[in-house]
């Protein structure tokens, strides 16, 4: 007899143990210390930090920019597979169960790191806004209220027909969140009250009337692959993982600085991981983390907090772009490619020292505007330390890597 | 078991006493011996495990071999690996394509990878995807398109190198019969002007119509090679059908 409340169960133990195990490697590189010895830093510079910011400094915005993607984005981690279609599709009728236990999940985890990141921005609500008794757990329970609705609207957002009616939903909701979300921190609770009764209204009217699935096998399948990928592609950081495959987005701006590159033999490889890397999530997340460190650069000006997402943005830069090991890695036509074997690796050490190189210069950018004269040598330093760990230490893996 | 001799100046794949397979000690082919020549088109037939794929795995340079020696236009893979790669066109029985690149990627990496100068790669890739109707999907991803489309992308990218040899494992899976047709006329084509094809596949009819000479494997040994008229001798019947010699010399009534 079918049991789909036990095949989650029974899948979800397997995930929790697999990844488990690669976590390991993640505490063991010593990301953890430096986690740790991060937040004793912020800890310690925070007030002084706060104290550097003018009275009137906007903190609802910073608040509802970064809670209302993390309330709003809510992706439903299913652990279906390829060949669910072949083997669970027949029993669509029966899965219930399963999928009940897959928004538990969802929701538990993403609550998890909603309010994990509610407590770190609270000293930016209390600073500014001097919220009274019982406020702090008034507003988590309000975030945990504004997750649960955006979950809910979000699997069944799944189901759309139409991939325009899915992004134009999600698109408003993650809107919509975020004018509730700056209507409560900016004191206005009322305002925020009927945003959220007009929008869950809105939101249901659209839910009910726009045409769907049962169930999007195909969709559900091809973003846990997607979702698997990219956490496979956050632990080979730390580790060899196996390939895993998510569908490439073609993003026309990144392939056309790709398609720029000559046309000569010695650029094949070149040519082969820089339009791989525009494609793929190396890519979208290389960039996404200059964004974002630009972005959190011009929130908090004051010298260290730039110092330390400037130092932070370009490690995680570094270490994003050294991922792109994993490209290709196993993929047959290199094995038969007429080219010195050498010219792999020397190839991607080119394309990552480019890329960290332009993206550290744009990371300074706002540092050296601060404060040129006290700190023009964490750019510098940032530079040469990234570059140096490219050039050498990855060279030499990449060049034992591709051996042949 | 008859062996070709042929001029070796002639000869695009020699391979001489092969013996090889996955785990050393354990060969799967044991003292394989055949050529392809220039001009030529040789079918490699067999049952499925009768060691087809893990003969070309071994001329690819995928898999050393226990024993013997391989050479593409006289060259092998220890002496001088480049131009021992740059001799050989290979299509996959599955089509092999990067998730990423589009499939006019696909065609310009290739041509990079092969020394191709721009303006020749796109005289050719106008004319081959013309051929085989894929101008519309030059800018398609892989994801995008079917499995003939795919295996076609794969053919394509072989003939734009235009190289001596070319080494085909199952080229008509997947393909429509005007595709096939295509591909027919195009080996031809590349016959005529000098190109050997290996062609490995279970499509006898077209191998029979097509392949000038024929090398029968049978649980890793060459059973028979040669033309049809050597195979009839070598099976004792007289069909002018290969699938009837097949037949004959793979397991059913056949001598061999």
């Amino acid at each position: 007899m079918f049991d789909a409340k036990d095949l989650w169960k029974k899948r979800l133990a397997v995930y929790l143990r697999e990844t488990a195990g690669y976590w390991k490697y993640v505490l063991k590189s010593g990301l953890a210390t430096l986690g740790g010895l991060l937040m004793i830093v912020l800890a310690a510079y925070a007030p002084g930090l706060l104290d550097s910011l003018p009275a009137d400094f906007p903190y609802a915005v910073p608040l509802a920019l970064i809670l209302a993607p993390l309330a709003a984005y809510s992706p439903v981690r299913t652990l279906l597979r390829q060949a669910d279609l072949t083997f669970l599709l027949p029993a669509e009728f029966r899965m219930s169960g399963y999928f009940q236990g897959a928004l538990r999940y969802t929701w538990m985890i993403q609550s998890l790191r909603l309010a994990a990141a509610f407590l770190l921005l609270w000293p930016l609500q209390l600073h500014f806004a001097k919220p009274g008794p019982g406020q702090f757990q008034i507003t988590l329970l309000m975030l945990l209220a504004a997750k649960t609705a955006n979950l809910a609207a979000a699997w069944r957002e799944t189901r759309f027909s139409r991939c325009r009616q899915r992004v134009a939903a999600a698109l408003s909701r993650g809107a919509w969140t975020a004018a509730v979300l700056y209507a409560w921190f900016a004191g206005h609770p009322a305002a925020a009250g009927v945003l959220a009764v007009t929008g869950t209204a809105f939101a249901w009217l659209i839910l009910r009337t726009t045409p769907k699935y049962r169930i999007r096998w195909t969709g559900l399948c091809a973003s846990e692959a997607r979702r698997q990928a990219r956490l496979y592609r956050f632990f080979s950081w730390f580790q060899d993982m196996p390939e895993s495959s998510a569908r490439p987005r073609k993003r026309p701006l990144l392939s056309k600085l790709a398609e720029s590159i000559p046309h000569r033999r010695e650029n094949s490889y070149l040519f082969l991981y820089a339009i791989s890397a525009a494609r793929t999530e190396t890519g979208g997340m290389t960039l996404r983390l200059a964004a974002a460190g630009l972005l959190l650069e011009c929130l908090f000006p004051a010298a260290v907090a730039q110092a330390i997402v400037f130092t932070a943005a370009v490690a995680c830069i570094g270490l994003q772009l050294t991922s792109m090991a994993t490209l290709h890695r196993h993929a047959l036509w290199p094995r038969l490619y007429p080219l010195d074997p050498r010219q792999r690796a020397h190839s991607l050490v080119k394309l990552a020292a480019c890329v960290q190189t332009v993206l550290t210069l744009i990371l300074a950018v706002p540092l050296l505007v601060c404060h040129a004269a006290a700190l023009w040598y964490v750019p510098l330093a940032g530079l040469v330390l990234s570059l140096a760990r490219i050039t050498a230490g990855w060279r030499k893996k990449l060049e034992r890597l591709f051996q042949t | 078991m008859r062996r070709e001799v042929g001029n070796p100046m002639d000869e695009l794949l020699q391979v001489e006493g092969l013996s090889g397979g996955y785990l050393p000690g354990k060969p799967v082919l044991h003292d394989l011996t055949f050529s392809v020549r220039r001009g030529e088109m040789v079918g490699l037939i067999g049952l499925n495990g009768a060691g087809k794929s893990t003969t070309i795995k071994h001329i690819l340079g995928l898999m050393p071999p226990h024993k013997g020696r391989i050479a593409i236009c006289g060259s092998t893979l220890e002496q001088n690996p480049e131009a021992y790669r740059q001799s050989f066109g290979y299509v996959p029985e599955t089509p092999e394509l990067y998730d990423e690149l589009t499939i006019s990627d696909h065609f310009r990496l290739t041509a990079m990878v092969y020394g191709i100068s721009g303006e020749i790669y796109e005289n050719r890739v106008e004319r081959l995807a013309e051929l085989f109707r894929l101008g519309d999907k030059l800018g398609s991803l892989p994801g995008h398109l079917s499995k003939g489309m795919r295996q076609k992308v794969m053919l394509l990218n072989a003939f734009l190198i235009e190289p001596p040899l070319y080494i085909i494992d199952e080229p008509f899976v997947g393909l429509d019969p005007l595709a096939i047709r295509s591909l027919l006329e195009l080996m031809a084509q590349r016959k005529a002007a000098g190109s050997g094809f290996l062609i490995s596949s279970h499509v006898l009819s077209t191998l029979e119509r097509y392949c000038d000479r024929l090398i029968v494997l049978r649980e890793g040994r060459i059973a028979v090679q040669g033309t049809m008229s050597d195979l009839r001798r070598a099976s004792g019947i007289s069909s002018n059908y290969l699938d009837d010699l097949f037949y004959a010399l793979t397991g059913g009534n056949g001598r061999v």
